[in-house]
């Protein structure tokens, strides 16, 4: 699995025009992946779960666009009903990573001296955790599924976030716009919550659209050793794994299509980040 | 027009009561006793002698005058003022407005309470905005946490302090970033100006800007001044400016005062060898750097 590595800082583009067209057309491909699990049901010809044993592992045609799996399920079906638990999940750990990592990063920002190390010190224990052994850990307390998995990379995710936070945050901190703020009587909530956040909002964002995209690795990952997405739901990781029998019978398609439809949403989020990353190392001030 | 019950700079100039509590009204607005501070510097031992930024500062500021702190970069002006606007604690000595004492770790009630009194012009005028509020906003803002005003009353009220210190309107709604370095320090003049503060700290407030514009808001300070009855502590290494606009003048070399009084006299009979070279080191007509005597070494004994 690939660690997760802070958004890249990447090189200061001329006019960032190349830039923003690169961004609309992989926010766009953002923008129906994120459709597609709303619509699935219109999409989907078929049941995603409905079996039929007389068509087992049938190859593309009419009625089954992509063929069958080995219980005769509607393969795009399951390709399109996958992408909600695929979606859902970097969802929820995006959401949980990012809320706690910017709270933690601006707290330690923000007061620095012993809660900040505290917190570096919390980050670097989790962070020496990979997130599949927490993963592993998670589901054995718990019970396998969506739910677990996702909490665990939600917490594996929150160093690295609100490492990049904290030190984006301790920058703005140090801004005299912050201190004549500080000066003029305002409470350190209200500061951080309306001045310094806004600030620190391109960088979050960036960084979230990465997450997504590593996130949606990882719990493909988990998915795929069975620890995440249980059958008979469909999901990409899972159905990677699950397609793994048919191979050796000379139907590779199940394995391949749920892979390929994973690295291209992969592919998509991270280069969104990184794009947005660049924009904003080019853009400030 | 906004209406005489709120406390407006505008409307109440004179005696007024103090925000920072129960103070007396003949005392300075803000004394200085014996100011220190001293920095630790950190090492994985804690290894390294404490440097003393600040040694002994001891001053006070009367109503609407204005005090002068110069010193070469690193002198310890920065500091105290950072202590007086409670930036920084002090390692010892005491801040007094109107005779009360300031408390050293100030909460945010404190700092409210605080701000009334006091307010400060940071040096840099890009940065001390924030980048993503309108310059009228941000005013606004100051305007509304300390005074109960309604939405009309507050975009009234930002309006005449963008009057007071000759902003257009139609600069309400523009970002920092779309305004000149003058323009923005004449929204940081506005936007401290907002509290009706006795006393604003200055802190290199025209250094940053071109000599014209300088001269401009030089003026424009004197002019809110008279209007006003504010005191001004201005820190600066700028001996011109500090002949233009002060009436008092303190002398910082490695965090001590090494002289203390009346402008015109301190700038025309320096008593002291370092104000004696800081005088002689400002560009005037006829100024021939060449002509000074080769052994007249910079370095002078504290």
């Amino acid at each position: 699995m690939s660690a997760l590595v802070p958004a890249r800082t990447g090189p200061l583009r001329g006019s960032g025009g190349g830039a923003t067209v690169a961004i609309r057309c992989f926010g766009a491909f953002a923008v129906l992946l994120v459709l597609l699990p709303l619509c699935a049901p219109l999409i989907a010809p078929a049941d995603p779960n409905a079996g039929d044993v007389l068509s087992v592992l049938q190859p593309p045609s009419s009625q089954h666009w992509l063929g069958t799996d080995a219980s005769g399920r509607d393969l795009f079906s399951r390709l399109v009903f996958g992408s909600r638990t695929a979606l859902l999940g970097p969802l929820v750990v995006v959401l949980i990573a990012t809320s706690v990592g910017t709270a933690l990063g601006v707290l330690a920002a923000w007061n620095r001296g012993w809660v900040d190390s505290l917190i570096g010190r919390l980050f670097d224990l989790v962070f020496s955790f990979p997130s599949m052994l927490l993963a592993l850990l998670f589901v054995t307390v718990m019970s396998p599924g969506l739910f677990s998995a996702a909490l665990a990379v939600s917490i594996a995710f929150v160093p690295a976030i609100g490492r990049l936070v904290r030190s984006t945050a301790l920058r703005e901190v140090n801004e005299p716009y912050v201190q004549a703020l500080y000066t003029q009587g305002f409470g350190p909530v209200r500061l951080c919550v309306r001045h310094v956040l806004p600030n620190l909002w391109p960088v979050i964002v960036a960084q979230v659209t990465m997450s997504f995209g590593y996130a949606m690795v990882e719990l493909a990952g988990i998915s795929f050793l069975g620890l995440g997405v249980q059958d008979p739901t469909a999901d990409w990781g899972a159905m990677i794994n699950t397609g793994q029998g048919s191979i050796v019978r000379g139907f590779p398609q199940e394995s391949l299509y749920s892979g390929i439809v994973l690295v291209l949403a992969v592919v998509c989020f991270l280069s969104l980040g990184d794009l947005l990353s660049e924009r904003r190392d080019g853009g400030r001030r | 027009m906004i209406s005489q019950e709120s406390h407006g700079p505008g409307e109440s100039h004179g005696p007024r009561e103090s925000a920072a509590g129960p103070g007396d009204a003949a005392a300075p607005v803000l004394q200085v006793r014996d100011l220190r501070k001293t920095f630790q510097p950190r090492g994985l031992l804690n290894a390294g002698q404490p440097v003393v930024a600040v040694d002994g500062v001891s001053f006070a500021l009367a109503g609407g005058s204005t005090l002068a702190v110069v010193g070469e970069s690193g002198s310890g002006k920065t500091t105290l003022a950072r202590m007086i606007m409670g930036l920084e604690p002090p390692t010892s000595g005491s801040v007094e407005f109107f005779g009360r004492a300031q408390p050293r770790r100030m909460r945010t009630r404190d700092r409210r309470a605080h701000a009334r009194v006091i307010q400060m012009v940071f040096q840099n005028p890009y940065r001390s905005l924030d980048p993503r509020q309108s310059v009228g906003a941000a005013v606004e803002e100051v305007l509304r946490h300390h005074f109960d005003l309604g939405r009309q009353d507050g975009r009234a009220r930002t309006a005449e302090l963008f009057d007071m210190v000759r902003l257009a309107h139609n600069l309400l709604d523009a970002l920092p970033r779309e305004l000149s370095g003058g323009q923005r320090q004449r929204v940081c003049i506005a936007r401290a100006l907002a509290t009706n503060p006795r006393a604003i700290v200055l802190d290199e407030a025209v250094a940053a800007l071109d000599v014209l514009v300088q001269a401009q808001v030089l003026n424009l300070l004197a002019d809110v001044q008279e209007q006003t009855d504010v005191s001004y502590l201005f820190v600066t290494h700028d001996l011109a400016v500090v002949r233009q606009i002060a009436d008092d003048v303190l002398v910082m070399k490695s965090g001590r005062v090494v002289e203390h009084g009346p402008a015109g006299e301190v700038l025309d009979h320096p008593e002291h060898p370092y104000t004696r070279l800081l005088r002689d080191s400002v560009p005037r007509p006829g100024w021939k750097p060449a002509r000074r005597p080769a052994d007249d070494s910079p370095t002078v004994p504290a």
